[in-house]
């Protein structure tokens, strides 16, 4: 047995995760319920929740009860992952596939990084590029899609690296802050994905 | 409303899902439960259907009741009734189960429960259009099928609707004593639509 390392706090940290796909800054791990507490303070975050859109306060008994139960494996309609920075050894974001659609073969992408001061390091696009190979070559998946609000210049810049696609400008679809906001929708078909990654 | 006759079965409303010519596979009514829980126990209809447990009215009416999982994209089976169009009567059963979302495949099932209706190609005539369902609406990538061997007219049926036989297990069955071999077949997308 290796000693247990000190985590950033000085306290222990057990080894309990799980990378399920490896990266290089970071890996996307499985989520543990040792981190709500974690998660239920990037999701009322004021400035995080800006951007993930949520204008709904959550409990940690709710953040809690996501971890109570998974549905068989085939029936799943989502898949997700906690971003764990391999350098500083812990948990930074959440990102996924949701709303999977297993008869047309298209799911919702959806990535958040809740610890503040990992904004603007391309962390996102580089968990979101090892989710959409996940999705297609693992899932079978046909197309994955994305929907960003205007405001988030950070997300659609992301979006374009990512090799994704506009397909549509839904006007005044959001209201965030006062204010109506238009959505836009990118999208990436899995041919497309294969011939920008060969 | 239907006068109460002791002669005049109950009259339940039926809803086509997918039409046929002789039969239709129409959605399971609960009012079919007594019907269901004959031919699961009927020791000729569960000799080919390979049912070797008692079961209960309670538990198939327990059943029909789940919904899976509520959501219309994560079902893992869908069943139908066979609807007899001309005797007006449901005769049997037919779907899909084991759907594999991934992978993309899942395994077809029938049984016609009434013994009166065996022989008349109308499983074939369900399956084909179970198969149409599986590719053209559920997308899937390939629909497999199990026989055993004592059970010819099943394979018969699975060779006349264009499946092929992809392997042969060796006495992986126990029926009435004996074991038997199974037979796995299989049908791809693109060979169903090369037969069309």
């Amino acid at each position: 047995m290796t000693e247990e390392k000190k985590g950033k706090e000085g306290k222990e940290e057990k080894n309990d995760v799980f990378p399920f796909i490896e990266g290089k800054t970071i890996d996307l791990v499985a989520e543990n319920s040792k981190w709500a507490n974690l998660i239920c303070n990037w999701i009322n975050n004021p400035k995080v929740r800006h951007y993930s859109r949520n204008m709904w306060p959550q409990t940690l008994e709710e953040v809690k009860k996501r971890f109570e139960h998974t549905p068989d494996r085939h029936i799943r309609d989502k898949a997700k992952f906690m971003i764990y920075h391999k350098g500083e050894k812990r948990p930074i974001g959440i990102v996924g596939l949701d709303e999977i659609n297993w008869v047309s073969r298209n799911a919702n992408l959806f990535a958040l990084i809740g610890e503040l001061e990992h904004w603007g390091k391309g962390i996102a696009v580089e968990a979101c590029a090892l989710v959409i190979k996940y999705g297609f070559t693992e899932l079978n998946l046909h197309k994955i899609d994305a929907g960003i609000f205007s405001p988030n210049k950070r997300s659609l810049r992301a979006a374009e690296k990512l090799g994704f696609e506009k397909e549509a400008i839904i006007k005044e679809v959001i209201y965030i802050d006062g204010k109506y906001h238009d959505e836009h929708n990118f999208s990436i078909l899995k041919r497309d994905w294969q011939k920008s990654n060969e | 409303m239907p006068a109460e006759n002791e002669n005049s079965k109950e009259e339940i409303e039926v809803f086509p899902f997918i039409e046929g010519k002789i039969i239709d596979l129409v959605a399971y009514n609960s009012k079919w439960a007594e019907l269901k829980c004959k031919w699961r126990n009927d020791p000729k209809v569960r000799h080919y259907s390979r049912n070797i447990w008692p079961r209960s009215l309670d538990d198939v009416k327990k059943r029909s009741e789940t919904v899976p999982d509520g959501h219309r994209h994560t079902r893992d089976y869908v069943g139908f009734i066979i609807y007899h169009k001309h005797d007006k009567c449901p005769i049997g059963d037919i779907g899909l189960n084991r759907i594999d979302w991934v992978n993309r495949h899942a395994n077809i099932y029938a049984m016609i429960g009434e013994p009166e209706y065996w022989g008349k190609g109308i499983v074939g005539e369900a399956a084909q259009l179970v198969l149409r369902y599986a590719f053209a609406e559920l997308n899937l990538h390939k629909v497999r099928a199990g026989v055993f061997t004592p059970n010819e007219r099943s394979l018969r049926a699975a060779e006349k609707l264009g499946l092929n036989k992809e392997a042969v297990v060796k006495e992986a069955m126990y029926v009435d004593g004996k074991y038997h071999d199974i037979h796995k077949w299989g049908l791809t997308k693109e060979e169903w639509l090369k037969k069309k």
